[in-house]
């Protein structure tokens, strides 16, 4: 077991996201609460799923971060006829060598913004969700790994629309957190349309993390201090939710271990050496909400969840 | 259904009060509830009938004993909450994903240096449990129990298990303390959730799908006649090859709070061939202890019937033989009940009452089966002991009586344990320590619970028979009692002790003659005699107290001439003796003055005259022709009755313990024929003269002299000073008294009953004086007992306002008694307390705590209470928000400030150690 992290690791850790979240911030306006989500997101190694509607700038947001990030960027846009191999790359047979070599499909890269996942077979949708589960690719019989930050934001449209094939909740598990980002506020949207073309600051955005500072940044989050009190209000809150009666199912250990997770990124992220329920509540919604499916249609999971919520007292 | 709903209100505010339990969590003060047993009422009931009892007959070794118990009862409280205190537990609940069952996981642990303590859980479905519902905890271990639910959470009941009860009736099962156990849960939902598909081949699925809202399926039963055939549970009949039926509880579908009583464990019926001997062999040892003790006091068929009965109960729990049947029982207790009236004409009363009981708990332990029965026996035993100890306040009777409550105690704590331990525990040690633990209280009981003065109450006085002086005598009954050496009284001196010949201690006087036996008159009331004080008071006064044993009488013995006591209501009755309220049926003490140079002043009543020259017609001739004789002789009294005694002072006139028996004319006979005789004897004689000769003149029985006991320094008097005298009334000088005794034998008054008899006579003591080291002994023992006497059973009201003025409680009497009784009571129970919860390892919470709650406490005040889901930080901000306009800016920085310390302690300890 490695030592619990220190204040003072702590604040620098703090120190070092800032310029990272401060950057987003220029690109994406108005959306701090989410990019910090976004960010809690990466800290804790997990991927990402963005569910809303066109054009709201999930892939701005998903550039803005690789950029800022300088870390390779993919883009994968998925649609119906899309097959596996299309992105997880196949061997092919190579004249000179007389032998297959392996071509690697665009899932090899850093950042991946898997667009409009729901709208691909759920064959290809397999094929993707193996790769962020195992972080690598096997392709006939061969097991290629995926390089060390390996970043998925995926993003989905609603339900409903016309050729979607909707992600089974098993797959959903595997992203950390959904988010929403939602239409911009009035005088975000005001600065939106008269600031820069994004894509011209995008192309500007210097990187403001050093790879090796991501690497010890995410190596530090499991060594955020989770204390009994902590747990004992974390698995409160579990048990709340799987006895609720308004859910249909509950989370499974997966889940729970997500949700710590991403609350020690959150901590990390405010500068603290441990977490605070404040944490868990602040990455419960994102975290467990794609999870859960309510008994009652009139109902949603986070009106459930922010009953449950009122429910279990702090310890 | 009030019940129900009273339950429901209490689960409802204890939920309020508990909220729900997180995680593991430590039993401390304000969440555990104690209240008596039905067992602890009828225990406290006991205690105030022994109160009420020990208090009426004012006798300390009773009250001794009920206080004690008092104590043990007291100590069984505090010892019953200090079980459950400090215990750590912790409940999970876990949904079992597939069938919507709970599965409940309860780890109770106890901090080191702690006795092992088993608890009882209430509340988990019996099927659902896979061990008995006791949990044993160990110091320094964990104890797990693990249970699901009979019902899928999703039908609105979380699994029927709304909260859990931990509870624990040791040490003597007067009480029970427990808490509740709230497993986290959310409110549930309106009843509107449709219930979920359970697997297939469970065999409740069948009941889910013919579900018609009665309630949940608990199980399956027969099908009986009548029933409809819907309810059939077809696959199951098949398996089964008979009709079943699912068993559906009746159930309210949102109710918070109780569990279902079908739920509930039902009470584990108790073979007692199995596991409670313990229990039983000491309540069989108590009562056996408390049939000792009323040896010799019952007749002898009931000590008898209760020892074979004793015995033959404890080979039969050995044997597994049959209990009688009911039939048989009857018989039995309508024999003994009647047995009983036979021999004492009555149910009332201290001996009939005490043989009544050892009777019904002889044919009580007929049908011991239960602990309930236990229960019985411990309170029939108690009641035996405190009726031993109520007749009898000798310190070997006290030793015996405490050994027997030692013992119950000991079958109350083995009665107490749950059914389902089965552990050995060391129960004699343990009721050792409740009585040890108890001594404080119980002493502290003793010295400031105020005595009443007199009795409320009169019990019938008992046809048990008390050797000592009577209302009548005939010339040879006091010889007979001189035979006894029991001690009648003993007497301190606070003035100088007066000579032998001056010890003249006086009691009934007899005035009814019918020519052989004399009596006392009662009937009739005379004009009171008026005692003239002598001149010289107070060289001539003795002082002294006495120390009477029981008499059953009314008379107090005294020196003569007494002039005043204290003991309240106690009066002068006209022939000169003191008599008391009531009969002397235990220990009294009482001061006396009296001043043996007094006169009695005032002509002798003209009706009493009478009295006291009665004479039977036709009844001894010659002593009557005799006294004539003498009359003509003799003018004067005192001349006359001189010579008698100088007739009395010569031969053939002797002194012998053992005269011959005289018949009808007892005195003529004496004087003229056998002229032999004992005190009874020449007083007889004498008076019988006087009155024939015209002188009133009456006869006194009471005690001559006494043994001085030099180690305790007081003159003990027994039976065997045993005598009788005469009192003459002589013109001018009053009642005069002449002991015939003296002339005939001089050593008896000089020198006592062994200087006065020959080598040949039956004198009681004569054996110890031969031995001196022997009577020395003796005197020890009589002395030791006497100082238990004095220091103990003699402890009253004005020895007991006396401490409490020392003390410092003022001398108000019974204010300060009582204030005294609580203040000294407050103390040793906090002291206990602190004593008996010393493992609970209470500690003050830590300053970051504190100062949190303060924090929070003062934000409250203020107008913002924190919401119980929200986190230190997020409430400090909320503050902030909520009072920046204004100018209570420190609230929020306190706020924040104690935030960050608590969060530290709380969140990052690690961070705070380093």
């Amino acid at each position: 077991m490695t030592s619990p992290l220190t204040r003072h690791e702590a604040q620098a850790a703090q120190q070092q996201v800032q310029p990272l979240l401060d950057a987003l911030d220029g690109i994406v306006l108005g959306k701090r609460r989410v990019l910090e989500l976004a960010v809690t997101c990466l800290l804790a190694s997990g991927h990402l799923l963005i569910e809303d509607l066109p054009g709201v700038g999930k892939t701005t947001l998903a550039q803005a971060l690789a950029r800022a990030l300088g870390l390779a960027f993919r883009r994968i846009q998925f649609t119906s006829d899309l097959l596996p191999a299309d992105i997880t790359g196949s061997a092919i047979f190579d004249r000179e060598t007389q032998a297959f070599t392996f071509h690697p499909g665009p899932l090899f890269a850093e950042v991946l913004l898997a667009d409009e996942l729901n709208r691909a077979t759920p064959r290809t949708q397999g094929a993707l969700l193996e790769a962020m589960e195992e972080r690598q690719v096997t392709v006939e019989g061969v097991a290629h790994a995926l390089p060390a930050p390996f970043f998925v934001i995926a993003t989905q449209n609603p339900f409903l629309q016309a050729g979607t094939f909707p992600l089974p909740e098993s797959q959903l598990d595997r992203f950390l957190m959904r988010l929403a980002l939602g239409y911009p506020a009035p005088e975000h949207e005001r600065a939106l349309l008269l600031g820069e073309d994004r894509r011209s600051l995008l192309a500007k955005l210097p990187p403001q993390l050093p790879r090796s500072v991501l690497n010890q940044l995410q190596a530090a989050v499991p060594r955020v201090f989770a204390s009994p009190a902590l747990l004992d209000y974390l698995q409160a809150l579990v048990g709340a939710v799987r006895h609720s009666m308004q859910l249909r199912g509950g989370l499974s250990p997966r889940a729970v271990l997500a949700l710590l997770r991403a609350a020690q990124a959150q901590a990390l992220l405010q500068g603290r050496p441990g977490v605070v329920p404040e944490d868990v509540q602040a990455v419960l919604h994102a975290v467990v909400e794609h999870r859960l499916r309510t008994r009652d249609e009139h109902t949603t999971p986070r009106r459930v969840l922010d009953e449950l919520l009122a429910t279990v007292p702090v310890p | 259904m009030r019940r129900s709903r009273l339950q429901e209100a209490v689960a409802r505010w204890t939920f309020q009060r508990q909220g729900p339990d997180i995680g593991g969590f430590t039993l401390h003060r304000r969440r555990l509830y104690i209240l008596p047993t039905r067992f602890g009422l009828a225990y406290t009931a006991m205690l105030l009938l022994l109160l009420s009892g020990g208090l009426n007959y004012g006798n300390n070794l009773a009250l001794a004993f009920t206080f004690l118990l008092a104590a043990a009862g007291w100590v069984a409280m505090l010892q019953a909450h200090a079980n459950l205190l400090g215990l750590q537990c912790r409940l999970d609940s876990v949904c079992a994903s597939a069938t919507g069952h709970v599965d409940f996981h309860l780890a109770v642990s106890a901090p080191p240096g702690r006795a092992r303590v088993d608890l009882e859980l209430d509340g988990p479905p019996r099927p659902g449990l896979a061990q008995p519902p006791v949990i044993s905890v160990a110091s320094g271990q964990t104890a797990q129990v693990h249970w699901q639910s009979p019902i899928p959470a999703a039908h609105g009941r979380h699994g029927g298990v709304r909260r859990v009860r931990l509870s624990t009736r040791h040490p003597l099962g007067l009480f029970t303390a427990w808490t509740w156990i709230h497993p986290p849960l959310p409110r549930p939902a309106p009843a509107t959730a449709p219930r979920p598909q359970s697997p297939p081949g469970s065999e409740q699925d069948e009941g889910l799908a013919t579900a018609d809202g009665e309630g949940d399926v608990i199980g399956l039963r027969a099908w009986r006649q009548g029933e409809p055939w819907r309810r059939i549970a077809w696959r199951a009949s098949a398996r089964r090859g008979l009709w079943v039926v699912m068993d559906r509880a009746k159930l309210a579908p949102s109710r918070l709070g109780a569990p279902d009583p079908d739920l509930r464990t039902p009470p584990a019926p108790l073979d007692p061939a199995e596991g409670d001997h313990q229990a039983l062999d000491l309540a069989l040892l108590a009562l056996l202890a408390a049939g000792a003790l009323l040896w010799g006091r019952l007749p002898l068929a009931i000590s008898l019937g209760l020892t074979t009965a004793v015995a033959w109960r404890w080979t039969a729990a050995r044997r597994g033989w049959p209990l009688p049947p009911r039939l048989l029982k009857l018989l039995l207790a309508l024999t003994g009940a009647l047995a009983v009236l036979a021999t004492f004409h009555t149910w009332n009363g201290l001996a009939a009452g005490t043989a009544l009981l050892a009777t019904m708990a002889a044919l009580k332990l007929t049908e011991t089966r239960t602990p309930r029965d236990f229960g019985v026996l411990f309170f029939l035993a108690v009641f035996l002991a405190f009726a031993a100890v109520l007749g009898d306040g000798a310190p070997f009777t006290a030793l015996l009586a405490f050994g027997c409550l030692w013992l119950a105690l000991a079958a109350l704590l083995a009665r107490a344990r749950p059914a389902g331990a089965r552990g050995e525990m060391a129960l004699l040690p343990a009721a050792t320590r409740a009585l040890l633990l108890g001594l404080p209280v119980a002493a502290l009981l003793f010295l400031f619970v105020p005595r009443i003065e007199g009795r409320f109450w009169a019990l019938p006085s008992d046809g048990h028979a008390v050797s000592g002086l009577g209302d009548t005598m005939r010339p040879g009954d006091i010889s007979e009692l001189s035979l006894s050496d029991e001690p009648a009284f003993r007497v301190f001196f606070s003035s100088a002790l007066p000579t032998r010949a001056q010890r003249y201690w006086r009691g009934p006087v007899l005035h009814e003659f019918d020519g052989a036996t004399w009596r006392a008159v009662h009937d009739v009331a005379y004009p009171p005699a008026v005692i003239l004080p002598s001149a010289t008071t107070e060289p001539g006064s003795l002082r002294y107290r006495i120390l009477l044993e029981p008499t059953q009488r009314l008379f107090l013995p005294m020196l003569e001439r007494a002039m005043d006591w204290d003991m309240p209501r106690a009066r002068r009755g006209w022939d000169l003796t003191v008599y008391a309220p009531q009969p002397v049926t235990t220990l009294t003490a009482y001061s006396v003055r009296s001043d043996p140079a007094a006169t009695i002043a005032g002509p002798l009543p003209l009706t009493l005259r009478r009295r006291t020259l009665q004479w039977p017609a036709n009844t001894n001739p010659r002593t009557r022709a005799w006294a004539v004789a003498l009359r003509t002789r003799y003018v004067d009294d005192q001349q006359l009755l001189q010579a008698v005694l100088q007739r009395f002072s010569e031969p053939p006139f002797a002194y012998t313990l053992t005269p011959p028996k005289l018949e009808r004319d007892a005195v003529d006979a004496f004087l003229f024929d056998t002229q032999s005789g004992f005190c009874g004897h020449y007083a007889s004689a004498f008076v019988a003269l006087a009155r024939a000769a015209g002188i009133p003149a009456r006869v006194v029985t009471g005690y001559l002299g006494g043994d001085w006991n030099r180690i305790g320094g007081y003159l003990l008097v027994r039976q065997s000073d045993a005598h009788a005298w005469a009192e003459v009334w002589l013109e001018g000088r009053g009642w005069v008294r002449v002991d015939p005794t003296a002339a005939v034998a001089p050593e008896r008054v000089e020198r006592g009953l062994d200087g006065a008899l020959g080598a040949d006579e039956p004198v009681p003591g004569r054996f110890y004086a031969r031995w001196p080291w022997l009577g020395e002994a003796r005197h020890w023992t009589d002395a030791a007992r006497t100082l238990w006497q004095r220091r103990f059973l003699e402890f009253d009201r004005a020895t007991q306002e006396r401490l409490a003025a020392q003390l410092g409680f003022g001398s108000a009497g019974l204010a300060s008694l009582v204030s005294a009784l609580l203040v000294c009571l407050a103390v040793t129970s906090l002291g206990l307390f602190a004593w008996t919860a010393r493992h609970a390892r209470w500690r003050w919470p830590p300053p970051a705590q504190r100062q949190w709650r303060r924090a929070c406490r003062r934000a409250a005040r203020a107008g913002w209470p924190a919401l119980p889901q929200e986190g230190p930080f997020a409430y400090a901000a909320r503050v902030r928000a909520a009072t920046a306009d204004l100018p209570t800016a420190t609230l929020a920085a306190e706020l924040e400030r104690a935030a960050t310390t608590y969060v530290r302690w709380r969140y990052f300890p690690t961070e705070s150690a380093r």
